[in-house]
């Protein structure tokens, strides 16, 4: 489990990340799902991890957006009661950092093609962004692909078609 | 279009993995020390869960001990030991089972009787 922890980690950060677009945040979200892969699965034979590792994330990363709409939700009327909110700021690009890295440094380490490739990843609708990423990062196959997305088999190739053929416009138009 | 051609399904992939594998090499050290922590916290948690599992077994188990030591001595029925008592009770089975046995043994009781007697 330790091995299979540490090999999967940094990849779980990232995707979290992708969603998030805050790394305390995503490293809370992993932390979470290593606890519950520990805590319901571990007597599980160890080729189901992966995918059951990720459909932990997913439903922690799904929590944490449920949690965010119920807090800006909040903030919105504390605004807006306060008479500060005329305009309130709800539109998630606007609160969207520049960048998904927390650390400058790492942006400059980068290369271009490296940093439009990530960032046109980012970009991606949510489900396809996860289904590209399990089925070409991860290499996980359709099936396992579906466990971890909790969906059907069709539906991961639909997302995932989709999300190559938007990859391919986006890098074209970097081109 | 010869672009287009060049990023194939195939090509896209293999880009977005040397991308998102070069970004991952690249975490800072204050995030891989976090993910450090958190792998050992969760699987610390796994063998603290462990250990309290065996929790309810053991304390069954002690129960139990506990109800067979203070029961056990109240509900068994007393045994007695003595021969005499214990040769009483066959005798009595035993002529309960066969009344003319009691003949016989009126018959021996009586020869016992008379031997020191007859010396």
């Amino acid at each position: 489990m330790h091995n299979f922890l540490r090999e999967i980690e940094r990849r779980a950060v990232r995707m979290a990340e992708f969603s998030t677009r805050n790394r305390d945040d995503a490293l809370e979200i992993v932390q979470e799902t290593m606890l519950g892969l520990v805590k319901s699965y571990s007597n599980r034979p160890e080729g189901e991890w992966k995918p059951l590792f990720y459909r932990i994330l997913n439903s922690r990363i799904n929590d944490w957006h449920r949690r965010q709409k119920v807090r800006n939700r909040v903030m919105t009327i504390v605004h807006w009661a306060k008479g500060e909110g005329d305009e309130p700021a709800d539109n998630p690009l606007e609160q969207a950092p520049a960048s998904y890295h927390s650390n400058p440094d790492e942006v400059l380490q980068l290369s271009f093609k490296t940093e439009t490739m990530i960032t046109a990843i980012g970009q991606l609708p949510k489900r396809q962004q996860q289904a590209f990423i399990l089925r070409a990062w991860e290499g996980l196959s359709v099936a396992e692909t579906a466990v971890s997305m909790s969906c059907s088999q069709g539906s991961v190739k639909t997302h995932y078609s989709r999300a190559v053929h938007t990859l391919r416009v986006k890098l074209e138009d970097e081109r | 279009m010869s672009s287009n051609r060049e990023l194939n399904p195939d090509k896209i992939e293999a880009l977005a993995r040397r991308a998102l594998q070069e970004d991952i090499e690249n975490f800072d050290s204050s995030t891989l020390s976090r993910l450090n922590q958190a792998r050992h916290f969760a699987l610390n948690q796994k063998q603290r869960r462990s250990y309290w599992q065996w929790l309810p077994v053991a304390a069954t188990g002690t129960c139990a001990a506990l109800a067979i030591a203070i029961f056990l001595p109240i509900t068994q029925p007393e045994t007695s030991n003595s021969f005499a008592e214990v040769v009483g009770s066959s005798a009595a089975f035993v002529v309960m089972e066969d009344p003319e046995l009691l003949e016989d043994l009126d018959m021996m009781l009586w020869l016992l009787d008379e031997e020191p007697h007859a010396s």
